[in-house]
């Protein structure tokens, strides 16, 4: 039979690790943010070679698993960095963690961004161009408020989803909510399992059911922006 | 370079299983998604809230908690791919009820008020008229979800299923060669995955050739 009061106290100190796992996914949304719209910037932009690779990067990081960019960027990094003088030891697991996430999921937004981008209609750039903006002008000004509202409830998923990706950080030893029950199970050499799991499980519930309220939220308002426009 | 080459070897080995796993798994998630569609867009409001209540619980939580806590809640000499497979089926069921609503959607009604009036029961009506043209939108669906069931049977390694991942992790662990071992998997994964874009894309070309039907 499942130990409730296990649950309870697990739920207690598994909470105290909830800001950090939410620290990580918000930066990693940002910096895979930034790194999309410099992907689909590329490609919308067809610039001549940079385009191939960044058609190269999506591809790649579509079709392998998101463990496979973990353990690669946990293993690899070091050894790329090594011939520039950057030597990275094995205990910045949060920078590690930031970086695989950050990589994985621009190439997930930026199939959200282009399509928002190019959902624009056309007349929209020439008009700005006829009214005598410059180029970035057009796309601060008049293109962006429109992408924004299209773009952010599906950025809001990706976000949701981002979280629940970063339980399987825990294979390169990173105390988010996921590696701590692991330790706490280690700890308590290994009774009460499915307990401990099911309070980390409860505790990812509430995340995400709070970031879909929210979401929610958003898309109202983004629709409303919408229908404002 | 010989142990990437060593590693990849050994990866292949274990590509068909992986491929025969996810067909599984997708065999499953697509009975299952029947079902919760079914139970989603029936009038019925016990099995409406069953269903919604189903899918707030197993998408708020990450697949490897419910991996986890299944292998525990499993009998202890259960085979671990059945655990896997009946966890991944429960966990992406809901996906495949989705996309299985928007390909019946997707019909226009007017088509099932013709069916009606040329005598066909609702059952035929779905078996004949409805179901073909559901699976036009189904079919390039069904690719994505099944690389994406590829894809995401990697984590099941943690509990001792065999498959491309855990390979590379066993490799890893025989020769040291951590990078080139992950690297070989990544390599596999991606072949495949491109691989079977481009024949499903060619068959969809034969297709539409000899029979045209269009797959949008």
């Amino acid at each position: 039979m499942l130990d409730i009061t296990v649950i309870w106290k697990t739920l207690g100190r598994l909470a105290t690790r909830v800001p950090y796992t939410i620290t990580i996914a918000f930066v990693s949304i940002l910096i895979s943010t930034a790194l999309a719209i410099l992907l689909s910037m590329i490609k919308i932009k067809k610039v001549k070679i940079a385009s191939a690779l960044v058609e190269l990067y999506l591809s790649f990081f579509r079709s392998t698993p998101g463990l496979i960019h973990i353990l690669l960027v946990y293993y690899g990094l070091p050894l790329v960095l090594k011939p520039f003088g950057i030597i990275l030891d094995a205990s910045g697991k949060d920078l590690y963690s930031i970086a695989a996430l950050s990589l994985s999921y621009a190439a997930n937004l930026s199939e959200i961004l282009r399509p928002a981008y190019l959902s624009i209609d056309k007349g929209q750039h020439e008009a700005a161009l006829c009214a005598g903006l410059s180029g970035f002008q057009k796309e601060y000004r008049i293109i962006l408020p429109q992408v924004i509202p299209i773009a952010l409830p599906a950025m809001g998923n990706a976000f949701i989803e981002l979280i629940k990706d970063t339980s399987i950080l825990f294979v390169i030893g990173l105390t988010d909510i996921m590696g701590s029950a692991k330790n706490i199970i280690t700890n308590g050499l290994g009774i009460n399992k499915v307990e401990i799991y099911i309070a980390a499980g409860l505790i990812y519930l509430v995340i995400t059911t709070v970031g879909n309220w929210g979401n929610h939220f958003l898309e109202i308002k983004c629709q409303k922006v919408k229908k404002h426009q | 370079m010989k142990i990437f080459v060593e590693d990849l070897l050994s990866i292949i080995t274990v590509v068909p299983r992986t491929m025969g796993l996810a067909l599984l798994v997708m065999s499953g998630s697509f009975l299952a998604g029947l079902v919760i569609a079914a139970a989603k867009m029936s009038h019925n409001k016990v099995f409406n809230m069953l269903s919604r209540f189903y899918i707030w619980y197993v998408r708020g939580i990450p697949l490897i908690v419910h991996l986890f806590v299944l292998y525990y809640l499993f009998p202890k000499n259960a085979p671990v791919s059945v655990v896997l497979i009946v966890t991944y089926v429960l966990y992406s069921a809901p996906g495949q009820a989705e996309n299985i609503r928007t390909a019946i959607q997707s019909v226009p009604k007017g088509q099932y008020e013709a069916a009606y009036c040329s005598g066909l029961s609702s059952f035929q009506t779905f078996r004949r008229i409805i179901f073909p043209q559901a699976l036009t939108v189904l079919l390039p669906i069904s690719l994505t979800v099944y690389l994406g069931n590829i894809k995401g049977i990697s984590v099941a390694f943690m509990i001792g299923v065999v498959d491309i991942m855990s390979q590379a992790k066993l490799c890893s662990a025989l020769n040291f060669g951590y990078v080139e071992a992950y690297l070989a998997a990544a390599v596999v994964y991606w072949v495949l995955c491109v691989g079977l874009t481009r024949l499903f894309t060619y068959c969809e070309a034969i297709l539409y050739r000899k029979k045209g039907i269009a797959v949008s």
